[in-house]
């Protein structure tokens, strides 16, 4: 019986925890924007430079490589669907790479490379008393801390979908090349003739969306109060998780909105 | 002499109502009964907490409408960023709170507390280009200290833990350069808190 009502009071209190999570993310968010003045503070703009670098630069090779297979694996299939008609393979892979692949699948390198870093290096200075010993010294651990980590990673996301569209497309024109012997000049043409200012504008909209995303959610769990060291892989596991599952749903709703 | 801080009938959790004073240009020994209670008073004067009852004030204002950067604070084990060199910690607080100097004047005083705080001229490079994580206990604690006193605060806030297991002639050039600081200028002073039995000489606080 007391295992029954156990359970009932503990599946009573999960809308209200979910509540409070959601709650706990607008309000990180909304007090990382009030912080904006403080990139003019110089080292809120170096942790920035150094968040740019790490989740931007160092992840280009990997965005690069998944990019390039991305775009064989996608080309060799459509080739295989339509044969040697030109224009409708662009128009899938304008719908595939640029609009859904892109975003998504650049979001996954960063969540893998920076979200769990985020939440392990927050989380790590949150058990040794660094956050509270920023805090004792007048600096604010959101502007400092989450700010330019949120900007870095909404930036970053942006550019790594760009590039990640132009390896996969490129690698796409240059197997349409040379499986089906369509002229690189003409695909390039067609491409640019069909693609729409709509479909750029989506596509970059939900990079900067899916880069505040993980980095909100990745800064939430690294940030929350801890006691132990025990405590800091729950809460990388947790920011890895909710990372992509927050990307997921946000990726159907801006399709749904946009297409 | 002027009043710089001033505990006003606070009541303290740890602690009951206390009320003290400390006047520029003064060094003092804050001894409490706890470390539970030393915290609370640390996070009172750096205005993390508000006082339940009475207030705290600086130079007259509450603690925590007081100018930003005016108050530093050393804690024991030094309270570094370990994923930052310590030549940005002990600029973070200055530049973060706008106190950014040039950079070589901000070199050259560095320089110079290196050399008053016990720092042999050979170590000064390995010590600042450190990751915080790579240095050794007694390292961290004078990179805390620099910092304190690089912010130049018109109060510093010490945990008197500082002192613990670093070498009695280091301490005591560390004693000099804090009593130095609060000489150079005005309004300054310096406040210690202490949980245990303290060996530093300055006047405790009743």
């Amino acid at each position: 019986m007391s295992m029954l009502s156990g359970s009932h009071s503990s599946s009573r209190r999960q809308p209200g925890r979910f509540l409070r999570l959601i709650g706990g993310h607008f309000r990180l968010i909304w007090e990382a924007t009030c912080r904006l003045p403080a990139l003019s503070r110089w080292p809120v703009r170096q942790v920035l430079l150094k968040q740019l670098y790490f989740t931007g630069t160092e992840s280009l090779s990997t965005v690069g490589v998944v990019g390039m297979v991305a775009g064989l694996i996608v080309i060799t299939e459509i080739n295989n669907l339509v044969g040697r008609n030109e224009l409708l393979t662009i128009q899938i892979m304008i719908w595939i790479l640029v609009r859904e692949l892109g975003p998504l699948l650049t979001a996954i390198v960063i969540i893998g490379r920076s979200s769990s870093a985020f939440a392990s290096e927050l989380s790590s200075m949150q058990v040794n008393g660094e956050i509270r010993s920023l805090r004792y010294q007048g600096i604010s651990p959101i502007s400092y801390l989450v700010l330019p980590r949120v900007l870095a990673m909404m930036l970053a996301s942006i550019a790594l979908t760009f590039y990640f569209q132009v390896v996969a497309i490129s690698t796409g024109w240059a197997v349409t090349h040379l499986r089906m012997d369509i002229a690189l000049s003409s695909q390039i043409m067609n491409f640019f003739e069909m693609i729409s200012f709509n479909e750029i504008a989506a596509s970059l909209l939900k990079s900067a969306v899916f880069g505040i995303l993980v980095s909100l959610v990745s800064c939430y769990h690294g940030m929350r109060r801890k006691s132990a060291m025990t405590e800091v892989p729950q809460a990388v596991s947790q920011a890895v998780i909710r990372s992509l599952l927050a990307v997921f749903v946000a990726d159907g709703i801006v399709t749904v909105l946009a297409f | 002499m002027a009043r710089l801080l001033k505990f006003e009938h606070v009541v303290i959790e740890a602690l009951g109502r206390i009320s003290l004073e400390v006047a520029t240009g003064e060094v003092r020994v804050l001894q409490v009964p706890s470390a539970e209670a030393q915290l609370q008073v640390i996070e009172l004067i750096v205005g993390e907490q508000l006082p339940v009852q009475g207030s705290v004030l600086l130079q007259g204002v509450p603690v925590v409408a007081a100018q930003p950067g005016s108050v530093g604070w050393v804690p024991a084990a030094g309270g570094l960023i370990s994923n930052l060199k310590a030549w940005e910690n002990v600029t973070l607080p200055l530049w973060y709170h706008g106190k950014r100097r040039q950079l070589s004047e901000t070199e050259a005083a560095i320089a110079v507390l290196l050399g008053e705080l016990g720092m042999p001229q050979a170590e000064w490079e390995r010590f600042m280009a450190s990751p915080a994580a790579r240095l050794s206990p007694p390292e961290r604690k004078l990179a805390g200290l620099m910092r304190g006193l690089l912010l130049e605060p018109d109060l510093l806030v010490v945990d008197a833990g500082l002192f613990d297991e670093v070498e009695s002639n280091k301490v005591q050039l560390w004693i000099a350069a804090l009593e130095k600081f609060v000489r150079a200028a005005e309004p300054r002073a310096v406040l210690a808190v202490a949980h245990a039995p303290s060996p530093l000489p300055w006047t405790r606080l009743e």
